[in-house]
Formats: structure tokens, C-alpha cells, sequence
């Protein structure tokens, strides 16, 4: 699957628990909302170095790669080349 | 035959304890709150619990009138980090617990027709007709027997209950855990989502063998200072040994040592094994999922509640359920009166529900509330 069908199934089914939010699009902050706290931002990143067999270093883990979905497909895809 | 001058037992001086005996206090009542430990603040100043959640509502507004503001109030007063703090979609209070602890005790002190025992024994309870007759405890070496006009069981683990009847206590389904306070670290080192990258640091070090196992699924949180970090451990409470848990700590400070901000970090202090579900009382209604996910109301309302189901299993670990926007719940008195009694309650984190129900029924300003619920229904429900 396409990395970003993957992300948006994960964030809608997992991290949102399949409850969009009104205006829930592409760009929505999803660190301003409270949508991705530690738990799910923790939770996120297993699934992701499980799912792709990538690992996430220290300079990975910064606000503007997990500000919004497409800034997370962005740099998904950038990781993984 | 009891006399409403006869006092309300209470037995557990944590914090829904202690909200009850206030509470009872003001209605008038003579209170007796029996502590087994040297100190009231139960599992709070004991674990190092040090972010109070179950205050306010999601949009960070109190969800409670009554002690659970009052008590905000002078945790703010007597400690200016004392702060709100919005942590996902919850709001919380960051205390230092030994502050918590420090006004309880004073409040407590200051507040007419209560008399706190401790290091007390409950050696028997005995009932006749549905109603506890007499408790008898030894303090400090001496044997005392009380008449209650109610007894309430803010224990956290329903041992007083179980002391009646073992079939009227579900036995507890949570992960514990083993909290310890580091000081000396820089301010923002785990600002947002700093923490989730160190988390994911000594994960990675856990599966290279460069740290204990028991480390694999520990958590990090800021405190009220700003060079203060809790370190939570997930244990369970079966397999605990201070000893090695203490050694456990004291590697993983040796390796956060190289990690950025924390060269300078030391243990300030280690807090005891908490227990996040020892036990749930058998009530006149048992609080489930269902009512807490559709945000049922009872006509005999005790208080509001609106936490997450933050479900530590045993096995499975953490899964945090957010409710949604707006959402809140009752937690209904029935839940806290024991099945088939007429002046037995229990408050707090062993009220009657279902272990995801309690998963987030617990926490601190839920147990304020229900023990205030308690303290003013006591004689009246
Ligand atoms: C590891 C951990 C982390 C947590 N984190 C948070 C958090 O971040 N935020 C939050 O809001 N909540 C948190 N909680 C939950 C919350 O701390 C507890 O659910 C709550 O404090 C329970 O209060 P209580 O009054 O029901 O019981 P307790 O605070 O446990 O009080 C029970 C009291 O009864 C006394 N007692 C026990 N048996 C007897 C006896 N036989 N005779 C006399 N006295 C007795 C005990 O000594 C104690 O003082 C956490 C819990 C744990 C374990």
C-alpha cells in the first residue's frame, strides 16, 4: 500500500480511534489539536519502523515531521528514499 | 441501635479518604479517619504521583464543584509551580507530591471533628443486619472498638470489605507501577516531542542488551521544576522487588548520563510500588465501559468524571481511549455502596466497576470527588 493510504488508515483507525474531527484534512496540526500526544506519537512510530523495518533516530523525532499527515508522508517518503 | 452521633469510620487517609473525612467534617459529623501507614496522601505521595488528572473537563474547565477546586486552590497557593497543564487531549495539575502531602495534612488538621489515627490495624468488622455494628482496630499497640454510624472503605485496595466477605471484592487487573524523581536535568530536555525520541532511545538500547529489560516500556514526564523528570516503571505488583527495581533505576541514570541534557541528572527520590487497581468492591451498580463511553447519567449522581480509559493490562500494556469532545460521565453513588448494605461504603480507586471502567474512574480528582459525594451522603443516600 501507498504510504500515505497507510498513514491516513493509521491515524484515522488508531490515533483519531476512527473519529474525525470537523475540518480533519491533509494539513490539520496534529500536535496543536492534542491529536498525537506521547502515547499515540510513541505508538505511531513502532508501527511505522515495524511496518517499513525503519528506524527513527533522535533528529527524526521533531514537530515539523509530525505536524500533519502530509508533513509525515513527506518525510516517510523521504526516509525511505 | 446507631446513633448518627456515633462517628463515620473511615478507613485509608488517600485522597478519597481524605475528601470524605473533609467532607464529612463539614456536614457536621464526627469523623474518625484510620490510617495504617505514618501519614495521610495514600498513593499519591507514596508513588510520586505528580500530575493530578480527573479536575477538569477536556476543555480544561473544573468538571467538579466542591473539594476537588478547593484543594486546586491551595495546591496553587502553597506552591507557585504548582500548574495546569494540558497533556493531549486531557487537562492536569503538575503537583510536587511532597506539597500535596503538606496541605492535606494541614487541611486535615485544621478542620473541626476530625480525628486522624495511624499505624492502625483493622482486626475485625462485625455485622448484623446489614449494617456494620462495630470495628475493631489496634493503634499503635492498643485495641480500640468503634460503633460507627457508617464505614466507609477508601483503603484503594477494599480491604476492609474483604475483611467482611472476600466474594464482595473483584480481584485487581492492572499493570502497577515504580516512579522515581530525577532532578539536574536541562529545562527543555523533554519538551514536546523530545521525550518520545529519549523514549525511543532507550527502547533501542533495551534491544541491544545496553539496558534491563525492565526498562523496555518504562515512561518519562516533566514535573513542576524545571530540571525534574519522573521516571515511571511498569511492574507487577507480584513480581515487585524494591531491591532490583532501585538498580534498575540506577542504570538507566548511568545511561542517560550521555544523552543530551542529562549529564548532570541524579535521583532525588524513589517512591514505593502504587497499585492502579487492587481491587474493586461489589456495589449496589457496577460503573461499566458502556456507560462511561456513552456518558450516562444517573439520578443518583456523586460526581463527573471524563478521564480516558488509560488501561494498563497486565499483559497487553497501555491503551489510552479518549472520550469524545464535551464528553463527560456520572459516577453514580451506587457504585460506591457496597451490595446488600446500608451503612458500608467504599470511595476511590476500588468503587464497583469494570477494570476499564476504573482504568478511568481512578485518578486523583475523580477519588476527591466521590469521596466528597460520600462524606455528604453518608446519612442521608
Ligand atoms: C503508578 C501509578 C501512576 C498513576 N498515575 C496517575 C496520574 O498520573 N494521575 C492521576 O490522577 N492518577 C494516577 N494514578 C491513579 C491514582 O493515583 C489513584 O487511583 C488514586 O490516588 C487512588 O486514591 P485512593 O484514595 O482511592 O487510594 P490510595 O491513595 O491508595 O489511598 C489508600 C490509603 O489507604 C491506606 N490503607 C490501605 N489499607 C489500609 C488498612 N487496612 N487500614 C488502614 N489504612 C489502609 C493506605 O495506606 C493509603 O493511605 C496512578 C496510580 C499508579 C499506581
Amino acid at each position: 500500500m501507498e504510504i500515505q493510504e497507510t498513514l491516513w488508515n493509521y491515524i484515522i483507525n488508531e490515533t483519531l480511534g476512527g473519529r474525525l474531527p470537523e475540518g480533519f484534512d491533509g494539513d490539520y496540526d496534529l500536535i496543536d489539536s492534542g491529536t498525537l500526544d506521547s502515547f499515540k506519537m510513541m505508538n505511531l512510530i513502532i508501527y511505522f519502523e515495524q511496518h517499513y523495518q525503519v528506524e527513527f533516530g533522535i533528529n527524526d523525532i521533531v514537530p515539523k515531521h509530525f505536524k500533519s499527515v502530509n508533513a509525515l508522508v513527506a518525510f516517510l517518503r523521504n526516509k525511505l528514499g | 441501635m446507631l446513633l448518627h452521633s456515633n462517628p463515620v469510620v473511615i478507613v485509608g487517609g488517600g485522597a478519597a479518604g481524605v475528601s470524605c473525612a473533609l467532607s464529612a467534617a463539614a456536614q457536621g459529623m464526627n469523623v474518625m479517619l484510620l490510617e495504617k501507614t505514618t501519614e495521610v496522601g495514600g498513593t499519591v505521595t507514596r508513588s510520586l504521583i505528580h500530575t493530578l488528572g480527573g479536575l477538569f473537563d477536556d476543555q480544561g474547565n473544573f468538571l467538579n464543584t466542591g473539594l476537588p477546586v478547593e484543594l486546586t486552590k491551595r495546591l496553587s497557593r502553597a506552591c507557585p509551580h504548582t500548574r495546569k497543564r494540558r497533556i493531549g487531549k486531557t487537562w492536569v495539575l503538575d503537583v510536587n507530591p511532597v506539597v500535596y502531602t503538606n496541605v492535606i495534612t494541614d487541611w486535615i488538621k485544621a478542620t473541626p471533628n476530625i480525628d486522624v489515627s495511624y499505624r492502625v490495624n483493622i482486626i475485625n468488622v462485625s455485622v448484623h443486619a446489614e449494617q456494620i455494628e462495630q470495628v475493631s482496630v489496634t493503634c499503635n499497640g492498643k485495641s480500640r472498638t468503634l460503633r460507627p454510624c457508617a464505614l466507609v472503605d477508601t483503603t484503594g485496595n477494599a480491604s476492609i470489605v474483604r475483611h467482611i466477605d472476600t466474594e464482595l471484592v473483584a480481584n485487581g487487573m492492572a499493570l502497577g507501577g515504580f516512579i522515581v524523581q530525577l532532578r539536574g536535568i536541562a529545562s527543555d530536555a523533554l519538551r514536546f516531542p523530545k521525550g518520545v525520541a529519549l523514549l525511543r532511545e532507550i527502547r533501542k538500547a533495551v534491544n541491544d542488551h545496553k539496558l534491563p529489560p525492565e526498562c523496555s516500556t518504562l515512561w518519562l514526564d516533566t514535573g513542576v521544576y524545571p530540571d525534574e523528570v519522573y521516571v515511571k516503571f511498569n511492574v507487577m505488583p507480584e513480581d515487585y522487588d524494591t531491591a532490583h527495581m532501585r538498580c534498575v533505576a540506577k542504570r538507566l541514570l548511568n545511561f542517560l548520563h550521555a544523552l543530551p541534557g542529562f549529564g548532570r541528572a541524579f535521583i532525588n527520590r524513589h517512591g514505593q510500588i502504587g497499585t492502579r487497581d487492587a481491587g474493586r468492591i461489589k456495589g449496589e451498580y457496577c460503573l461499566t465501559e458502556t456507560d462511561i463511553k456513552m456518558g450516562r447519567r444517573f439520578a443518583d449522581v456523586a460526581c463527573r468524571a471524563c478521564w480516558p480509559i488509560e488501561h494498563w493490562h497486565p499483559q497487553k500494556g497501555i491503551t489510552l481511549e479518549y472520550l469524545p469532545e464535551g464528553h463527560y460521565y456520572d459516577i453514580p453513588l451506587s457504585s460506591m455502596q457496597v451490595s446488600g448494605f446500608t451503612n458500608l461504603w467504599a470511595a476511590g480507586k476500588c468503587l464497583s466497576a469494570t477494570p476499564r471502567a476504573q482504568a478511568s474512574a481512578r485518578v486523583v480528582g475523580a477519588c476527591w470527588a466521590m469521596g466528597e459525594a460520600i462524606g455528604k451522603n453518608i446519612l442521608g443516600y
